[in-house]
């Protein structure tokens, strides 16, 4: 049984690879999910612009130095959701688009660029989320988040979850090997009660520790107003990266339906 | 490294100069009992002076009231009777000086360090305090300085080793710049190196300190003298080699020395 | 798993997203009025529980596994709103660092588990509280309907979406995804049960739902011969039910075995011309006075599955008999 945790990141902003990670969190922020809402909107059988997509996606992982293993492996994640989507395609009927037999399923042209369209925007968008937290690690997107006006409590809760994260998932390691070790091997349902009674008594630790961290919080003056964090302002490289994704992106959605047409 | 410099226009008030009260105790509990919420008696009508510069070993078995004692110590918790922390009484209304005035170091550094960075965690209690960006900077390089973590000033707390983190957490709270520091179990779980760093650490630190811990020979170390508290009462109070040397008194309050450890010895080593 | 960029057009998107949002900033202001600041540090560290929680693997079957979803969980510990910005939480971080859902489609996914998922189950496990006995069996009961209702929901309500985009086509889709989930939904509400109950024996005053002036249960229960009997039989009537009501209506209209035999025969007609029973209620499993073929059929089949599952259980219990002097 595998317990995946969020990787943990690079020490300091400094060992951030290359260009953009020098780049300030709220552009990335803003050129990416932009990016990203571009390409939603892209009608299905704008097969150009797919391709221009990828290749200034591909040009910024190149730039952020992306070892392509962990990309591969974030863009497997899409694959049950492609998988479920085919499934359904033999009953999609529409009209006009003409057919196709793959073996004893016939189904129709449209069906397929259903499939395609789905397909491609969950890679692309797979892609820049990735080149996004690649480049600027957790703890900068979220002062990133918090600066773009995401309600404080909320970026808190956010950092607290990622921080806490790791040590909440070593007790469940710890207590899975307690149980290893005691040869527990639940194959049915209704063998699952004794792991949820360890779930439970996580639970327990867990909302201890929160008990403990406020008392932390309060020893060291937190009354419940937080400070605002400071930052720089956005400097010029920044709204360089940002004018320049963000333009590329709309012309290739505006241009796009129409090369090859 | 350095927190990032600019505006910081923080809603909050600062907290007054402090004014140096020359002639009051570091800490004077008076009468001061409390009862749990289920009923259990936890504390009853302790007694504790201690002086300005005085390193107090707070020592009892487990379920003695230590750690409850301790949370009175910053008005976490408030009994019956009175606390007072240089000539200040620790009430509701003043919580806010209370807290920066004494420093409490929890005895899981995990519980202490909750933000991304051990920067912005040592940073944490200074912005609390109000104080403008580049005092808070000042005061988180001094503070990591000290603990000799100054290196780490950008590392996320999981990156630490345990030793590392419990120094860090002494840091977020020194940043404050406390004049009472109180430490509940700072060598739990480390090892002879990690502790060794950990007491050159304490040892350099120029403060009141008040010590809870089990580990005796660690209190030698550190101490002066002790307080042992028994069952909510303070059941012995004096020099700490003296107390430690009397051992019907050690069986008496549940207090055992480590096998072959000799406290007169270990004081001679110490003073050489 | 959450439903990638891309599965969700933008129209969709954008409306799920604004609902999400409403919904958000009301939790905050609830979540602020009830607990001040205490609530950031718990909040927090119970998403990190269940962000754990979600990547635990449960048995279903025979090596099988599933995963927990977790938002009726975290609104009966936490209430609801609570459970609301928890979920919010995870949604996040699964998006942004592990690549588990889209960023266009962080609305629809937070409808699906926190309110389709998570606020309708927990409306369904208020208004069960009320009509259960006032015991923690009472409790534990409404926990694992509204959990099993959760999932069922969360699915319908994904499915809802999907086809909205025109991804899947939602005449096949939904029935498929909704009864599937049936069976999927019965893990979530055994492990929420048992997790509850394993909480309630330790702490009760950590389940915020949890009436104070109900006596907590002083070790974790566990079902006992009964209530195992019971819950096999509930789930095997969900099981039932499942598949009458959604699977039923697209059975093959061709004749099954026996008929096509009898037209060959010829002696189909002669059982037509004279039904043994003129006044049988359900003629040709069809509900009499519905329009709609699909729905007919399948408000059929869940008449007769209780039926049935009715006259069983009776005739089981008369089978049974006086229990001996001594047993259960």
């Amino acid at each position: 049984m595998h317990l995946h945790g969020p990787h943990p990141e690079p020490v300091s902003p400094a060992e951030y690879p290359g260009v953009l990670g020098r780049l300030d969190a709220r552009a990335k922020i803003v050129a990416l999910v932009g990016f990203v809402v571009v390409v939603v909107t892209t009608p299905a059988d704008a097969f150009a612009a797919f391709a221009l997509y990828g290749l200034v996606l591909s040009f910024l992982v190149g730039l952020a130095h992306m070892p392509l293993r962990l990309l591969g492996r974030r863009l497997l994640l899409i694959m049950p959701f492609v998988v479920v989507v085919a499934v359904f395609l033999p009953f999609f009927h529409r009209h006009g688009a003409g057919s196709l037999s793959v073996g004893p399923v016939t189904m129709d042209v449209g069906g397929l660029l259903i499939l395609f369209n789905v397909t491609v925007k969950a890679l692309l968008a797979v892609t820049a989320t990735s080149v996004l937290l690649h480049t600027t690690g957790i703890s900068s997107l979220l002062a990133g988040l918090e600066r773009l006006r995401v309600p404080r409590v909320f970026v808190l809760m956010v950092s607290f979850l990622h921080r806490y994260s790791f040590v909440v998932g070593e007790e469940f390691r710890r207590m899975r090997t307690a149980m290893d070790s005691r040869n527990y091997r639940a194959r049915w349902l209704w063998q699952g009660g004794v792991l949820g009674r360890m779930v439970g008594a996580l639970f327990v630790r867990s909302y201890e520790r929160a008990e403990r961290v406020h008392l932390a919080m309060v020893s060291r003056g937190y009354c419940g107003a937080a400070p605002p964090t400071a930052g720089l302002p956005l400097s010029l490289w920044d709204g360089a990266f940002m004018a320049a994704v963000l333009l590329l992106a709309v012309s290739i959605r505006v241009a796009g339906p129409y090369v090859g047409a | 490294m350095s927190a990032p410099r600019g505006t910081n226009p923080s809603r909050l008030p600062q907290v007054p100069p402090q004014v140096p009260d020359t002639g009051s105790p570091a800490l004077e509990i008076s009468g001061l009992s409390y009862t749990y919420p289920n009923g259990a008696k936890a504390l009853s009508d302790v007694h504790l002076r201690v002086e300005a510069g005085e390193s107090v070993a707070l020592l009892g078995p487990n379920g003695a009231g230590k750690s409850t004692l301790v949370l009175h110590l910053n008005g976490i918790l408030r009994g019956e009777g009175e606390v007072r922390v240089f000539g200040m009484a620790v009430e509701q209304a003043r919580l806010r000086e209370i807290r920066a005035r004494v420093g409490v170091v929890f005895q899981d550094p995990d519980d202490q360090l909750f933000l991304p960075t051990v920067e912005r965690d040592v940073a944490f209690g200074p912005e609390n305090l109000g104080l403008p960006a580049d005092e808070v900077a000042a005061r988180v390089g001094r503070a990591l300085a000290a603990v000799g973590l100054s290196g780490q000033a950008a590392s996320p707390a999981y990156h630490l080793s345990l030793g590392q983190k419990k120094r860090a957490a002494i840091a977020t709270v020194l940043s404050m710049q406390p004049e009472l520091l109180v430490l509940d179990e700072p060598s739990a779980n480390l090892d002879p190196k990690a502790k060794r760093m950990l007491a050159e650490v304490l040892t350099g630190i120029d403060l009141t300190a008040i010590v809870v811990t089990h580990d005796l020979p660690y209190a030698c170390e550190l101490c002066d003298r002790a307080v042992i508290l028994h069952e909510g009462t303070v059941k012995a109070d004096g020099p700490l080699h003296d107390l430690l040397s009397d051992s019907a008194l050690l069986a008496a309050l549940d207090l055992e020395l480590p096998l072959g450890f000799d406290p007169l010895r270990a004081l001679e080593c110490s003073r050489r | 798993m959450h439903i990638p960029d891309g599965f969700i057009d933008a129209p969709t998107a954008v409306a799920t997203g604004v609902a999400a949002a409403g919904v958000v900033a009301y939790s905050l202001r609830r979540t602020g009025r009830d607990m001040h600041e205490r609530s950031v540090p718990l909040l927090g560290v119970t998403a990190a529980f269940v962000f754990a929680a979600q990547m635990l693997n449960f048995p279903v079957a025979g090596g099988t596994s599933g995963h927990l979803i977790g938002a009726l969980l975290a609104m009966v510990l936490l209430g609801p709103w609570a459970g609301v910005l928890v979920m919010t939480a995870v949604l996040v971080v699964q998006a942004l660092v592990m690549a588990d859902g889209g960023i266009t489609a962080l609305g629809a996914n937070l409808l699906n588990m926190a309110v389709a998922g998570g606020l309708l189950p927990f409306a369904v496990f208020a208004l069960l509280r009320r009509i259960l006995a006032r015991n923690v069996t009472g409790f534990l009961a409404a926990v694992a309907v509204s959990s099993w209702c959760a999932v069922v929901l969360a699915s319908a309500a994904a499915a809802l979406e999907l086809a909205a985009s025109g991804t899947v086509p939602p005449s096949v889709a939904l029935p498929t995804m909704v009864a599937v989930h049936m069976i999927i939904g019965l893990g979530e509400a055994l492990i929420t049960t048992t997790v509850v109950a394993a909480v309630l024996a330790s702490r009760p005053d950590l389940v915020k739902t949890f009436p104070s002036n109900l006596k907590p249960p002083a070790t974790a229960p566990a079902l006992g011969r009964r209530g195992r009997a019971l819950t096999f039989t509930g789930a095997a009537l969900i099981l039932a039910l499942a598949l009458a009501v959604f699977v039923s209506p697209f059975a093959s209209s061709s004749p099954d075995g026996l008929e096509r035999v009898a037209e060959e025969k010829g002696f189909a007609e002669a059982a037509l011309e004279e039904p043994v029973w003129a006044g049988s209620p359900l003629p040709e499993y069809v509900f009499p006075g519905i329009a709609n073929d699909r729905v007919a059929t399948a408000l059929a089949g869940l008449v007769g599955t209780l039926v049935l599952f009715a006259l069983v259980f009776l005739l089981g219990r008369a089978v049974r008999g006086r229990p001996a002097p001594g047993s259960q």
